[in-house]
């Protein structure tokens, strides 16, 4: 299993909020039991963990086309530039769609102004899940 | 994704960090450089942290990304005709902060030649602008880019073993070398003469890298540019927007904060 990227470990310590410290974290829809692992105590309901994953699948195979996803099913591991060799306007598309979807509380500017070039290349399905978990209140 | 319709072509654009209504924010556009270039290139670096100081604005050149691919009309003018009605298109009626990376740089400074009131101030980053012999150099560099692209053995190669981006870029390239004017249009663009750089009179900052093979530019722009800022990085090279983007980052946020 790899091991968190930056922005995973960032956010980690920004929200309190942690995917990664389950040794059965995988691939899989069923991690999203991970994401309600808060130190604070407070926990994100799994549904809406799972709605936004949902979401962001959607939209990916939108961006990205069913055709080259055919083998790949999204989950909250799956990298954005290794596994998904997503191009760089295919992110951009993405991050406009998800802003037009969840409006101005989910803040890409902000978040995106906080990482370097090579953080925002080895982002996480993940990362972005939980970015917009935490940003929505759960 | 979102567009502007301006100067007969459909543009792709991104409009970051736009603030509230009512409040007076500098307004900044960015202009990426050639053929494997995009808007992308500034959204992946600086874009989004100004856009968290000023509204910023980031679109695609023609021919590129996800913009309309003309089969003509690739001069440094025709570029700068899309800006214009770009601006236009926005609704940007103030003086903007123009950031220009390689031959946006060009089309940056050609473009406050010919309307400088309607620039607040220039980034010059790696500007990549007209000398003696440009036309012909930057022909025989696109033509190098392009050589080979256009052959099915190639094609078939990139199907079978290249990956989806590359092979996109590869075909993207293809169509915009060898399918459009744009390396003859290249090659008859005049040069920036030093009494036209002289005549720029607004604020201009410009950053090159240290091993960048068009630093004769940043000489001339310190030299003649009244205004000029320049700053040379060390061990960098013409990608200096990716390889100290921090210092690129940090340095137009002052910039343009500072008006």
């Amino acid at each position: 299993m790899p091991g968190p990227s930056p922005i995973a470990e960032s956010w980690t310590r920004r929200s309190g909020f942690s995917a990664y410290d389950d040794d059965s974290y995988d691939d899989n829809y069923g991690d999203v039991d991970a994401y309600t692992d808060l130190d604070d105590g407070e926990e994100p309901p799994t549904e809406h963990v799972a709605d936004v994953l949902e979401t962001v699948s959607d939209i990916l195979v939108d961006v990205i086309g069913p055709e080259y996803l055919l083998d790949l099913e999204i989950g909250i591991q799956t990298r954005f530039d290794e596994d998904l060799e997503i191009e760089s306007l295919e992110f951009v598309a993405l991050a406009e769609r998800l802003l037009h979807h969840y409006g101005g509380q989910v803040d890409f500017v902000a978040w995106l102004a906080t990482m370097e070039l090579d953080e925002i290349i080895a982002l996480t399905v993940g990362d972005l899940v939980k970015f917009i978990v935490v940003s929505t209140k759960y | 994704m979102p567009h502007v319709d301006a100067n007969g072509l459909r543009f792709h654009v991104q409009e970051l960090g736009t603030g509230p209504l009512g409040t007076a924010r500098p307004k900044v556009v960015m202009l990426h450089g050639l053929v494997a270039d995009n808007l992308s290139s500034y959204y992946y670096t600086i874009a989004n942290p100004i856009g968290l100081v000023a509204d910023t604005y980031l679109y695609d050149l023609r021919g590129h990304g996800r913009s309309d691919v003309p089969e003509s009309g690739y001069t440094v003018a025709d570029h700068v005709a899309d800006l214009e009605a770009l601006l236009d298109g926005w609704g940007i009626d103030e003086p903007v902060h123009l950031v220009g990376n390689s031959f946006g740089g060009v089309v940056a400074l050609a473009f406050t030649q010919r309307f400088p009131e309607k620039v607040a101030s220039l980034v010059l980053i790696e500007a990549h602008f007209a000398t003696e012999g440009w036309g012909e150099h930057m022909a025989g560099s696109l033509a190098l880019a392009a050589f080979g692209l256009d052959e099915d053995g190639v094609k078939d190669w990139l199907a079978q073993n290249a990956g989806r981006k590359l092979s996109r870029l590869a075909r993207h390239s293809e169509r915009l070398l060898m399918q459009t004017t744009l390396i003859d249009d290249l090659q008859r663009e005049r040069p920036f003469s030093h009494e036209a750089l002289a005549g720029i009179h607004c604020p201009v900052l410009a950053i090159y890298g240290e091993g960048s093979d068009i630093l004769d530019r940043a000489r001339d722009l310190e030299a003649h540019v009244p205004r000029c800022e320049l700053h040379i990085v060390p061990r960098c090279t013409h990608s200096v927007l990716f390889e100290a983007t921090g210092f690129v980052r940090e340095r137009t946020l002052a910039w343009v904060a500072a008006g």
